[in-house]
């Protein structure tokens, strides 16, 4: 975690867990409103930062994801090809049998 | 009319049949079968790996849901005013963010099943029936001079011919997978602390709500925090409904912050796990790139 989201996410946690005794220590309505303001701001400065990270991090999502699949459809690719080595070895069988036939007729 | 003689047509039929088996008796000295053995274990590490990377972003993705939940609870209960629509579209961005790391994760699990049917598990059956077949065919072969261990020296050849073609192309495949798996793992260990505090923040939140209900309202059973002591004995609370007396909703609220510090702790130690994960199935794909 880098060490801007790291403070923001020490300063929201911090209210977070000290949330119910922070109200307590609140003496008016206005001190209530101030507390509620900072926290909601808190909240959305560390959500803000966090999803930043995330969309930092997308276009190496998408590559991954691009990589992946070019993968997969070179492996479905291979593994037809290997099929067909399996049917070049039946045309094999094919013509051994073949070669059979004709060995037995030649006795 | 005879064109040849009996025994110079019996040479010139058996002529290609000793070139074939020559040829197939080649790939019977080669060491066959340990790559896609290799193959197949990197491949079912892999889909597990998948699996679990997939859950635990669809995890991740229901405790961003709950803490939209935990916050319109903490806007009604402590604050006692409206949730912030603002946090729930910032929330919902982080759920989007999630989906498509588990798109990610399916895909990884796609290739696994790719990778493993190259190792394997479909074509094993195209193979072992295409040998088996050529074996069959082969039995008449017996009758040629010099002939009677040939059918089964044909069968294994034809079988490690294609293990040969698979097992090159396994290894051609394999870095590229291996490469690939590296890059969602690095991926994952720049984002894990990123993905606690998600689970963080919901467990923060659900705590500080919790010892709250706790110790200002009357709407908590306590009893099960007095159970270790009773339950041996058979024995329940009987505290007063309403105000039960504060050393018991502190007891509670206690018990609330030890349990979420174990399961901060705890999530934390399935992560590195995964990352682990990650990385051994990185390398094991690796290894089978490397393999002779």
């Amino acid at each position: 975690m880098n060490e801007a989201l790291d403070a923001l996410q020490q300063n929201y946690f911090y209210l977070t867990d000290n949330l119910d005794d922070l109200l307590d220590c609140c003496q008016t309505d206005a001190q209530k409103q101030q507390l509620k303001a900072d926290y909601q701001q808190a909240t959305a400065n560390f959500y803000q930062a966090r999803n930043k990270i995330f969309q930092a991090n997308d276009a190496g999502i998408s590559q991954a994801v691009t990589q992946l699949k070019a993968a997969q459809t070179s492996l479905e690719k291979m593994t037809q090809e290997l099929a067909s080595a399996a049917s070049v070895i039946n045309a094999i069988t094919t013509a051994v049998r073949i070669g059979t036939e004709l060995a037995a007729m030649a006795k | 009319m005879r064109t040849s003689g009996p025994i110079t047509s019996r040479v010139y039929r058996r002529q290609p049949y000793g070139r074939v088996f020559a040829a197939l008796l080649l790939f019977v000295t080669f060491p066959a079968c340990k790559t896609s053995t290799e193959g197949v274990a990197a491949a079912t590490q892999l889909t597990r790996t998948s699996q679990r990377l997939s859950a635990y972003y669809g995890d991740l993705s229901s405790q961003v849901q709950d803490t939209v939940a935990l916050k319109q609870i903490q806007a009604d209960v402590m604050f006692g005013s409206p949730f912030d629509s603002s946090i729930q579209n910032e929330l919902d961005e982080t759920r989007r963010e999630l989906a498509q790391r588990q798109a990610l994760a399916v895909a990884m699990g796609n290739v696994a099943t790719a990778y493993a049917a190259l190792a394997g598990t479909n074509s094993a059956a195209d193979i072992g029936s295409a040998a088996s077949g050529l074996a069959k065919q082969c039995e008449d072969i017996h009758k040629l001079p010099g002939g009677p261990a040939i059918p089964d020296v044909v069968g294994k050849a034809a079988q490690l011919l294609l293990d040969q073609i698979r097992e090159r192309k396994l290894r051609q495949s394999s870095e590229t997978i291996s490469n690939a798996v590296k890059a969602v793992g690095a991926l994952f260990d720049a984002e894990k602390p990123v993905y606690e505090s998600i689970n963080s923040d919901r467990i923060k939140l659900a705590s500080e709500i919790a010892r709250h209900l706790v110790k200002k309202e009357d709407v908590v059973d306590l009893n099960p925090a007095l159970a270790p002591a009773l339950k041996p004995f058979d024995l329940t609370a009987n505290l007063p409904v309403h105000q039960p007396p504060d050393k018991y909703r502190s007891l509670a609220a206690e018990e609330i912050t030890a349990r979420s510090n174990q399961q901060i702790s705890d999530y934390a130690a399935a992560s590195d796990a995964l990352s682990a994960s990650l990385k051994a199935v990185s390398e094991q794909i690796a290894k089978v790139a490397k393999s002779r």
